[in-house]
Formats: C-alpha cells, sequence, structure tokens
C-alpha cells in the first residue's frame, strides 16, 4: 500500500475517534428521550470558545481548560432537558426539533456577540509541532484528540454497562414505563443522560480546539456530521455510533488524499446516502428483531 | 391496605374509569375481572401512578398517595407486574432483575431477593445472560414477575400475567403467583382467564364499561351462572 494512504488512514482514524465520541452523545440522548438534539454542534462551539477563553486568558493548556468546558456542558444539557425539553416530551416531532434549534441558535448568537464572527485560533507550539513515529507524521494535537476520546467513550461504555445509573438509564431508553414502574425517576435519568451526551460534545469540542480556527457557527458543519454518524450506526446505538465515527473519519481523509479536501463531505454524504438506501436502518441494526 | 375511592381516571380526554371504588386488604389477593377494555389496565396504571387521575382518592397503608410519582409509589411497595411485560429487552436476564430492585427500599435486599426469584425460577439461572428480548414468551413472564418481586413488594399488581402464554405455561404461572399469595404478599390480579384466577382469589371485581358492576367473593362470583353470563361472556 502506498505509504501516503496509509497516513491518510491514520489522520482519519484519529478525527473519526473524536467524532466518534461527539455522536456517540447525540445518540445517548436520542436514545433515553427519542428527541434529535440539534443543538448539539453549537453545544460542542461552546465547549471550543470555553477551552479558548480560559488558555488564552490564564495562559495555560487547552487540557488544563478541558474539565470546565465537561462540566459547563453537563450543566447546560442537563438543565436544557430538565427544565425545556421535558415540558415538550409528548409533542409532535416537529416541536422538539424547532426547541432544540432554537436553543442552537441561542447559542450561537449568544458566542457571536461575545467572540464577534472572527476566526480564532489557539496557538500551542509544542502541540502543532508534528512528531514522527516512523515514516509517519503525527500532529500531537489530534493524538492527544483521538487518544481522550477513546478513554472517555471507554468510560462512557463503563458507565452505561457497568453501573446502576448507567443501567437506569439504558432500561429508561428501551423501556420508559417498565422503567417508571421500577421506580426509576425517568425525568432525573433523562436529564442525566441528557448531560452526558452534551458533556460529549464538551469534550470534542474542546479536544478539537487546538486542531483547528473556530468561529461562532463551526458546531454546524459538526452536528450534522454527527447526525449521520449517528443514523449510520443506528439511532441509540452506541456501538454503532462508535465504529461510523470511525468509517466517517477515513472516508474523510481518504477522500481528501485521493480527491481533495473539499471534496470530503460530499462523499461522506454520498456513502451517507447510499448506505442508508441499501440498508434504511443503519449499518448495525438488525432489522425486525423479536419482541 | 390499598383503598381506591370513587376513581376517574383515563389518558388525556378519554375519561376510561368512571367512579371506581375497590380494596385490597393485608395478605389478600384479589382479581379484577373483565373483557378487553373494561378498564383494568388503567385502573392499575392509576394505582401504580403512571396516570393522571380526574377524581377521587388512592390510599395506600393509610397515606393519599392520589398526587403521588411512580416512583414514590413504588418506594411504597406498590410493584406492578404489566400487560405485555415492559422488559428490558436489550438487557440481560440479570440486569432486568436488577433494575427491580432500583427503589431503596428494594436495593439492601438484592441478594436475598434474587435468590429467592432463582428458587422460584430455577431456568433463568441459566440464561441470566442473555438478552430478555431473546427469550420465549413464558420465559419473559418469568423475568418480568422476577423483576416485580426484586422490588420487595407490598402489593404486587399483576396485569394479564397469563396473556399469549401457552395453557401449561399459564398454570404455571398461577402456580407461582399462589406460592407468592403464601408469603403473605397482598395480590391484586386482573385477568381475563376466569377459571384459574378465580380458584386463587379470595375476592373479585367484576368491571365493565370502565365501572365496577360486581364485587363479591371468589366463591360466589364463581357460582353465580348469571354473572357469568351477563358480564363475563362465557
Amino acid at each position: 500500500m502506498n505509504f501516503q494512504v496509509f497516513q491518510a488512514l491514520f489522520d482519519g482514524v484519529l478525527m473519526g475517534g473524536v467524532y466518534a465520541l461527539a455522536a456517540l452523545g447525540l445518540s445517548l440522548i436520542f436514545g433515553v428521550m427519542k428527541i434529535t438534539n440539534f443543538a448539539h454542534g453549537a453545544m460542542m462551539t461552546m465547549g471550543m470558545y470555553v477551552v479558548y477563553s480560559i488558555s488564552t486568558h490564564f495562559g495555560v493548556s487547552p487540557y488544563i481548560a478541558l474539565p470546565v468546558s465537561i462540566l459547563a456542558l453537563f450543566i447546560v444539557g442537563y438543565l436544557l432537558q430538565r427544565f425545556l425539553i421535558t415540558r415538550i416530551s409528548n409533542a409532535p416531532a416537529h416541536n422538539q426539533l424547532l426547541l432544540t434549534l432554537g436553543v442552537a441558535y441561542i447559542l450561537e448568537n449568544t458566542i457571536l456577540a461575545i467572540f464577534t464572527p472572527n476566526y480564532k485560533t489557539l496557538n500551542v507550539e509544542s502541540l502543532s509541532t508534528a512528531i514522527r513515529i516512523g515514516k509517519l507524521t503525527v500532529n500531537p494535537a489530534k493524538l492527544i484528540a483521538f487518544l481522550v476520546a477513546l478513554v472517555v467513550t471507554a468510560l462512557i461504555y463503563l458507565l452505561l454497562y457497568r453501573t446502576f445509573i448507567g443501567k437506569a438509564i439504558r432500561a429508561t431508553s428501551q423501556e420508559r414505563d417498565g422503567a417508571r414502574l421500577m421506580g426509576i425517576v425517568v425525568n432525573r435519568t433523562g436529564a442525566i443522560a441528557f448531560g452526558i451526551g452534551a458533556l460529549c460534545t464538551g469534550i470534542a469540542g474542546a479536544l478539537l480546539t487546538p486542531v483547528l480556527s473556530i468561529y461562532p457557527t463551526i458546531g454546524e458543519t459538526f452536528q450534522l456530521k454527527c447526525f449521520v454518524i449517528a443514523v449510520l450506526g443506528g439511532m441509540g446505538n452506541l456501538w454503532g455510533a462508535l465504529i461510523s465515527g470511525l468509517i466517517v473519519g477515513v472516508v474523510e481523509m481518504l477522500t481528501g488524499y485521493y480527491l481533495g479536501g473539499s471534496w470530503s463531505d460530499f462523499v461522506v454524504y454520498i456513502v451517507f446516502v447510499l448506505v442508508l438506501f441499501i440498508k434504511p436502518t443503519g449499518l448495525f441494526e438488525r432489522r425486525n428483531r423479536r419482541e | 391496605m390499598l383503598e381506591v375511592k370513587n376513581l376517574y381516571a383515563g389518558y388525556g380526554n378519554m375519561k376510561i374509569i368512571h367512579d371506581i371504588s375497590m380494596k385490597v386488604n393485608y395478605g389478600e389477593t384479589v382479581s379484577l375481572l373483565g373483557a378487553n377494555g373494561a378498564g383494568k389496565t388503567t385502573l392499575v396504571a392509576a394505582i401504580s401512578r403512571l396516570i393522571k387521575t380526574n377524581s377521587g382518592k388512592i390510599i395506600f397503608d393509610g397515606t393519599d398517595i392520589t398526587d403521588y410519582s411512580s416512583d414514590k409509589a413504588t418506594e411504597l411497595g406498590i410493584i406492578q407486574v404489566p400487560e405485555g411485560r415492559k422488559l428490558f429487552s436489550k438487557m440481560t436476564v440479570k440486569e432486568n432483575l436488577e433494575m427491580g430492585a432500583y427503589s431503596k427500599r428494594a436495593r439492601k435486599d438484592r441478594k436475598k431477593n434474587l435468590e429467592y426469584v432463582y428458587s422460584l425460577f430455577p431456568e433463568l439461572i441459566n440464561m441470566e445472560k442473555k438478552p430478555a428480548g431473546n427469550l420465549s414468551g413464558g420465559q419473559q413472564q418469568m423475568v418480568a414477575i422476577g423483576r416485580g418481586l426484586m422490588a420487595n413488594p407490598k402489593i404486587l399488581i399483576l396485569d394479564e400475567p397469563s396473556i399469549g402464554l401457552s395453557p401449561i405455561m399459564t398454570e404455571n404461572v398461577f402456580e407461582i403467583i399462589n406460592s407468592i399469595k403464601k408469603t403473605g404478599v397482598s395480590v391484586l390480579i386482573s385477568e381475563q382467564n376466569i377459571e384459574d384466577v378465580l380458584s386463587l382469589a379470595d375476592r373479585a371485581y367484576v368491571i365493565q364499561q370502565g365501572s365496577v358492576v360486581l364485587e363479591g367473593t371468589a366463591e360466589e362470583i364463581k357460582n353465580d351462572n348469571n354473572v357469568r353470563k351477563a358480564y363475563l361472556g362465557m
């Protein structure tokens, strides 16, 4: 195999890991609340600006600002579910869409008002100087992003599959009334799940801040990307989101290598449409599961 | 122990039950009889606090629980095994049982209750790692009853436990309910399978179009041919 292809593949996996984390959050929120969070991208933007502000203001590494971003987004997600989304949980789907979309615009425009529409770049020299592993060129910020995303993803799986509260979240997503009958407070469980889903964007956004130039509407591309990944993996299917995230990252980078960067979104959506055409339930959902 | 007084309830604008009064005493097994759509499921949903009531009262152990949420009702020991089982189908059998012990009351007795459930349903032991959704209907009903028992019920409400089960499985389920009854737990059981349930119950209420049309001991209702013809379609 051509070495350049290998390099592109490698870069794709690194980015894909971060996409996967953000999309995992979207998929988790959908699984538990049956709501597509159209503020997901804007929340990611918020995470980016939190990290950017702290990092430039205090002159600290963006990774020191990461916990603040995590906490901020968890709180935003929790409160959003607890006080706004609860009220529309029985409303028609288009109303739910408008609510989260409205939140997205509020977040975006608040950021616009505070930070202006100008591009901001976080210059951390130690992070942007490429290192070489054998013949491979590695951007340290991307490598750290991938590794952190992987660890966080693993932690979220552990939380969901090994802890009592995690199991309650899964129970709520699978059978709401059954969960209520067992004494699970579904509103609280839902708010925690929403908080965790939002926190994923806080981390993904923070991790990408040293890699990208940020601007107030940057979240919109990620919103769509997360949506594509979550749907490819089967909405609510967490393992599916992980694999699909890696696939999308790799497809993007390989397209960039063969056709040029401007084609990458195009090819990602072609793949997306093709998959849905062939398998409308997403890549990993079995159809007609026995009840 | 459980007393329902002049209860009206339904879903949204759909009023389903009208002026229902009934009660279950300590250690008693009471049956709700009636055809499909009579309002049995709505009544037990109101008791479990899954739906809002329009008027009337629900009293449990001397406490007015009419405005309680479902989790508070569970915390008091009102546990329902719902119609259609409502299992967490992608979670394992063991996880489903664990979720039964979600309430604070039940959490401390988790180990003891799990042993009890496995002694009632030994065949679940070998399936503990299987997703509940992959089990047969009868096995799923065992998981559902087991999950209910994990919650330390003071009153166990079973909504149509035999629906969709084979005659042999139905007989098994009723045997299990009989042994649960003998442990002193109060049982409220809604059924269409009248013969079986009346041989188990102490008393019964016949519900028709959302109202109680008749009540009596299981014996009285069993032997009253007019009742059977008029209300139960037998």
